[in-house]
């Protein structure tokens, strides 16, 4: 029951970058690579601030969200007016540099060793997971929200006119830069306090919590649910951690020699899906005209479509695990 | 409203300038033509007064009543914000917007589009829709609330994004190319209203001769990167080297 | 001064495999206007490749690279064919085809950990032999992957430069339908180009391989150095590549040499968005 309101809260995560994501890349084309160097930031520098300078969590978390949408700022206002590709590249940098700072600035992040105990924000003892779940839930749902009004607003048409023809939309008198600059500081800040959140979920850092499978993770979900879509991000999530990461790691009759493949096989599909879904369906599931009566029916047939998939899958895989282990059985007998 | 080019250039490869204009100014008198042959670099001088390319050398100044603009500084936003616009050669357009939305856009002034306005504003200002009711019943799309099919209604959306900007001074590039005939007409009627109003001068580039004689009241010619002639349409029809470089006589 | 002559040195052996691999990339980069993440698995699978000739197969180090360079060329092929030629002709956008080749590129990776396991591979390296060199220590295995380099880059620098060949990319990057008039059959220059680039990939992963191990990390961890690299050599141009990733592997030992790694990185990417700045600020 922890190890499930643990997952769940770090999809509530999860669906939160890829709901940034969604207004960065979705609404207005800035392909953000570095997604896990804005949400790696927060959740160390939080965890940093909590266990090196005993600040409270409040604090700390302020502390790093301001200083984060400095950094996001700055870095915006150098790469923002780059051609596209090379805003990939200079992002995909800056969460390598991230990384990297996490190992070798060992005085603060303790290095490999591991950086805890992160304590919870709130805390009542015996329902700390709770509240911190809840928490997270709260966030998620008022971005939601936000998101649909997004969609229907003046802000958002302006971003999807500079997705669509960016000196277009300059030459009507819009400063597309300041707008992209703006929203890109606001998102990636955002993404730091989801991982200062991250960070009292975790309890204990280290730095191969920062690797680039998470932007993976966020960017597949994101593509996968509907990039253009407000529900976009959080059908994505759905369909990949939640069928992966929960329904399989807590439900699936997983065999103890199989589950150290899951990861491995989790992100083979996670490639092979987004290689499909690019193929025969760039919108995802969700494209921008999609309603709701549309989206129930899509996402009935897409849990029974994986799930079909994942379960013959599982099986063959681990059929195959079986037989090789009662193979090793036999040779380790005779 | 009036610009003045002073020693305005641009060359993509040193000693090879593609416009080269010492001293010039457009807009003095209404409804202004701008001719020449192809690469004579119209487009090229069209971008650099809108501030979508940036000069090699030289300035160019926005004279609007008493108030002069250096537009060197100027972001090609900027630029629009003072009231130049200029419609488009090719078509260009956003297309995941439906034809009202995308007047919309341009109809809204930039700033309005705020953060905490997601919260309580719509995408619809009474005004706003007003005019572009007024400008949906005089221009017919096939659905105005759909998307611009026809590359004749895309570049007749593009003309109508500026005009509903309320420029002081409208630059068209090629406006009646890729338009229908009658459509064409109704552009110009429209152009011409607002430049008797006073409420814009505007400077047209075409190869349709007969529109720029019969719509404008002064014209320049341009060639070779340069501006060799310009005068009233009588003048620069007798003009001996409007003939041998443009109209092949 | 002795520090800039380390650098030069120490940063041509290591700058190495980057040449092949940013020459290779710039290729298809040229050809097809997008950016193909997969590439980096080129070059991991490469590496293992020779792994698997060399080690499984017990062939002979020297022996196993040509035949693991060429398995590495048919696997570029085979990504063209299967993948990305279907993706163009579905009209996918250049931005699209990245996020689609990413999606290739982890496919691959975690397809080859599925079968060899994330752990670490060596290659049987023939006997190391340490040689002098105006003061200066390398291994005979650094000296004959940089030889080995240096021909492969001529050829490759000769084929774009000085034949038909490259004549004909540069006309079927800029205007399919008046090459395919002009009598050129796109399809089989694009097989070609993808197969050179997949075998200057494999190198260049085989050499990455000599100089520490087999992982299947590897590719992703060259693949950000070698993009960026080919953005600032500018659009196919092999000759830009070629120079813009021998600048970065002595710029990056020299960083190395006189602070850490960390910094390296940093400055590579500042330098990066400074060119690219550079470059963007001529226009308005």
């Amino acid at each position: 029951m922890a190890y499930l309101l643990f997952s769940l809260s770090l999809l509530l995560v999860y669906i939160g970058l890829a709901q940034m994501l969604h207004v960065q890349f979705g609404l207005l084309g800035i392909p953000n690579f570095g997604v896990v160097g804005f949400w790696g930031f927060g959740m160390y520098f939080v965890g940093v601030l909590q266990v090196q300078l005993s600040m409270s969590f409040v604090d700390a978390m302020i502390l790093s969200s301001v200083i984060l949408a400095a950094i996001s700022y700055g870095l915006g206002h150098l790469i923002l007016r780059l051609e596209r590709q090379a805003i990939l590249c200079a992002t995909i940098a800056f969460s390598a540099i991230i990384a990297l700072l996490v190992v070798t600035e060992k005085w603060a992040t303790m290095g490999v060793v591991g950086l805890g105990t992160i304590r919870y924000p709130l805390r009542v003892f015996g329902a700390e997971e709770v509240l911190h779940f809840t928490l997270l839930l709260v966030f998620v749902i008022a971005a939601q929200l936000y998101l649909h009004r997004l969609h229907g607003s003046r802000l958002g048409r302006l971003m999807i006119a500079i997705r669509d023809n960016e000196e277009l939309a300059a030459s009507l008198g819009k400063d597309t830069f300041r707008v992209k600059l703006h929203a890109f500081t606001i998102t990636a800040t955002i993404m730091g306090i989801l991982g200062g959140l991250s960070a009292a979920l975790n309890q204990f850092l280290t730095p191969n919590m920062i690797v680039p499978s998470i932007t993976f993770a966020v960017w597949i979900s994101l593509v996968l649910g509907g990039k253009e879509h407000a529900l976009g991000p959080m059908m994505g999530v759905f369909v990949t951690f939640g069928i992966f990461d929960i329904f399989i790691e807590t439900y699936a009759p997983v065999s103890p020699e199989f589950a150290v493949l899951v990861p491995n096989i989790k992100l083979f599909l996670y490639g092979a899906l987004l290689v499909a879904v690019l193929l025969y369906r760039p919108s995802g599931f969700l494209d921008k005209d999609t309603t709701p009566a549309d989206i129930l029916g899509g996402i009935l047939r897409a849990i029974a479509a994986t799930l079909g998939g994942v379960i013959t899958a599982l099986s063959v895989t681990a059929k195959g695990v079986e037989t090789l282990a009662a193979k090793t059985k036999k040779d380790d007998d005779a | 409203m009036k610009l003045h080019m002073q020693g305005l250039s641009k060359s993509y490869h040193a000693g090879h300038p593609v416009l080269d204009v010492p001293e010039g100014t457009l807009g003095e008198y209404g409804l202004e033509g701008l001719i020449g042959p192809n690469g004579a670099g119209k487009s090229t001088m069209m971008g650099l007064l809108t501030r979508r390319i940036a000069p090699s050398t030289g300035s160019v100044t926005l004279e609007d009543g008493k108030t002069t603009h250096r537009l060197n500084p100027l972001k090609s936003h900027d630029v629009a914000r003072l009231g130049l616009v200029k419609t488009n050669q090719r078509i260009q357009g956003f297309e995941s917007l439906t034809i009202r939305d995308s007047l919309r856009l341009a109809a809204t002034p930039f700033g309005q589009e705020t953060y905490r306005g997601v919260l309580r504003d719509t995408t619809m200002d009474a005004a706003i829709e007003t005019e572009i009711d007024a400008y949906l019943a005089r221009f017919k799309f096939d659905d105005p609330d759909g998307f611009a099919k026809s590359g004749g209604e895309k570049k007749l959306l593009d003309i109508l994004r500026c005009m509903i900007l309320k420029p002081r001074m409208l630059l068209m590039d090629e406006p009646t190319a890729g338009l229908p005939d009658d459509v064409t007409q109704e552009v110009m009627k429209l152009v011409g209203e607002k430049v008797k109003a006073k409420e814009m001068t505007v400077v047209i580039v075409e190869h349709d001769l007969e529109l720029i004689w019969k719509h404008c009241k002064y014209v320049h010619f341009l060639s070779e990167g340069a501006i060799l002639f310009h005068g009233t349409p009588k003048d620069v029809k007798k003009n001996r080297v409007v003939a041998e470089k443009y109209m092949g006589i | 001064m002795w520090i800039i002559r380390d650098s030069i040195f120490i940063g041509l052996l290591e700058a190495s495999p980057l040449i092949l691999a940013a020459m290779g990339f710039t290729l298809i980069y040229y050809l097809n206007g997008f950016i193909n993440f997969a590439y980096g698995e080129n070059m991991t699978f490469g590496a293992y490749f020779a792994v698997m000739l060399n080690v499984g197969l017990g062939l002979n180090f020297y022996v196993a690279i040509i035949p693991a360079a060429l398995l590495a060329g048919c696997l570029s092929v085979a990504t063209y064919l299967f993948i990305f030629r279907p993706a163009l002709n579905r009209g996918v956008k250049p931005s699209e085809m990245i996020i689609l080749s990413v999606g290739l590129s982890f496919m691959l990776r975690y397809g080859l950990v599925l079968f060899v396991g994330a752990e670490n591979a060596y290659l049987n390296e023939p006997p190391i032999g340490f040689y002098n060199f105006m003061g200066l220590g390398a291994t005979n295995l650094q000296l004959i992957a940089l030889i080995l380099v240096i021909i492969f880059a001529l050829n490759l620098y000769w084929l774009i430069y000085k034949t038909n060949f490259g004549e004909v990319i540069r006309g079927l990057a800029n205007n399919e339908d008046l090459a395919q008039v002009s009598g050129i059959n796109p399809h089989k220059v694009s097989v070609r180009v993808w197969f050179i680039a997949g075998v200057a990939g494999g190198l260049s992963g085989i050499f990455s391989g000599v100089f520490a191990l087999a992982n299947p990390q590897m590719g992703w961890n060259l693949i950000l150095i070698t993009i960026m690299v080919s953005i600032v050599a500018g659009v196919g141009s092999v000759r830009g590549a070629l120079i813009a990733s021998i600048v970065a592997g002595i710029l990056t030992s020299f960083i190395t040499l006189i602070s850490k790694p960390l910094y390296a990185e940093v400055v590579l990417l500042l330098a990066f968005i400074f060119i690219l700045w550079q470059r963007g600020g001529k226009t308005a």
